[in-house]
């Protein structure tokens, strides 16, 4: 599996207003697995 | 191979279950380092290219990352906070250890302006009263396009850093929250934490002159970098 994920590095963020925006779109992302 | 164990695990009023902290598990049984270690080090390797680097300033000395590191960049200058009883620049050997050490105080460098290219610190900044000093004088010894990266305790979901412990005129530490104590590789006393750091850490980095800040989420359980989320840091000099 590491092959098909071969970086570990998934984002930069230069603020927590990016971060807040970035686990929003994370969360809706996964809430279809719910 | 990796070896996770619960050293520094902990529960907390979010989380009740007790889990292990991720960044310093994980250890590799090849390179001995942990998660943390080893993202950073991949950061340093792939986001870096650490290969262009020759003047390179790690804020360690007496550990294996040191000394791995040492190996890819010979010229590599370490050191460690070995006391206020010290002078930066000064050469001594570690009671704990018997290594000789070169101790430096983050926020009185020793050395000449921009004389780096890169400068690494991995969970200091946490254990440093007046840290924004330490950015200022870190900038200082940077040259022009030099970059600082680093690692912290972080609270990714809080946007002020916590004071949990300051020095007071008299020099007394004043405790704001109860003491937290974290390991320290020259000193058996380990070292007092004294802030929790927020997202305004970047904010404190442009203000101290760096013109970018950033936090870099790694992620990865198929190179054991369990939990979620960590981050490594990163702040450009670029005057």
């Amino acid at each position: 599996m590491g092959s098909l994920f071969p970086s570990i590095w998934l984002a930069d963020f230069r603020s927590k207003a990016e971060w807040d925006r970035y686990t929003t779109q994370f969360n809706a992302a996964f809430s279809v697995y719910d | 191979m990796m070896r996770v164990d619960w050293m520094f695990g902990a529960g907390d009023i979010h989380t009740p279950s007790v889990h292990p902290a991720w960044t310093e598990t994980s250890v590799c049984s090849e390179c001995g380092l942990n998660s943390r270690m080893r993202a950073l080090w991949d950061f340093l390797k792939v986001r870096c290219e650490l290969e262009r680097y020759r003047r390179v300033y790690i804020a360690e000395q007496v550990t294996s990352f040191y000394r791995r590191l040492k190996k890819k960049v010979p010229s590599l200058i370490g050191s460690e906070y070995l006391g206020p009883g010290y002078k930066s620049g000064a050469v001594t050997v570690s009671l704990k250890n018997l290594e000789r050490v070169r101790h430096e105080d983050l926020r009185a460098l020793s050395f000449d302006d921009g004389i780096f290219d890169l400068v690494i610190t991995q969970d200091v900044f946490e254990h440093i009263f007046d840290y924004k000093k330490a950015f200022a004088e870190i900038h200082r010894v940077l040259a022009p396009e030099g970059i600082l990266v680093f690692t912290i305790p972080f609270f990714w979901n809080s946007e002020q850093t916590v004071i949990r412990a300051s020095v007071g005129n008299d020099g007394k530490i004043i405790h704001h929250l109860p003491p937290e104590i974290h390991g320290n590789p020259v000193s058996n006393e380990g070292s007092l934490c004294f802030q929790n750091f927020g997202w305004d850490i970047l904010t404190d980095l442009r203000k101290a002159g760096f013109s970018d800040a950033i936090a870099h989420l790694y992620w990865g359980p198929w190179q054991g970098h369990l939990g979620f989320p960590f981050f490594v840091f990163s702040a450009r000099k670029i005057q």
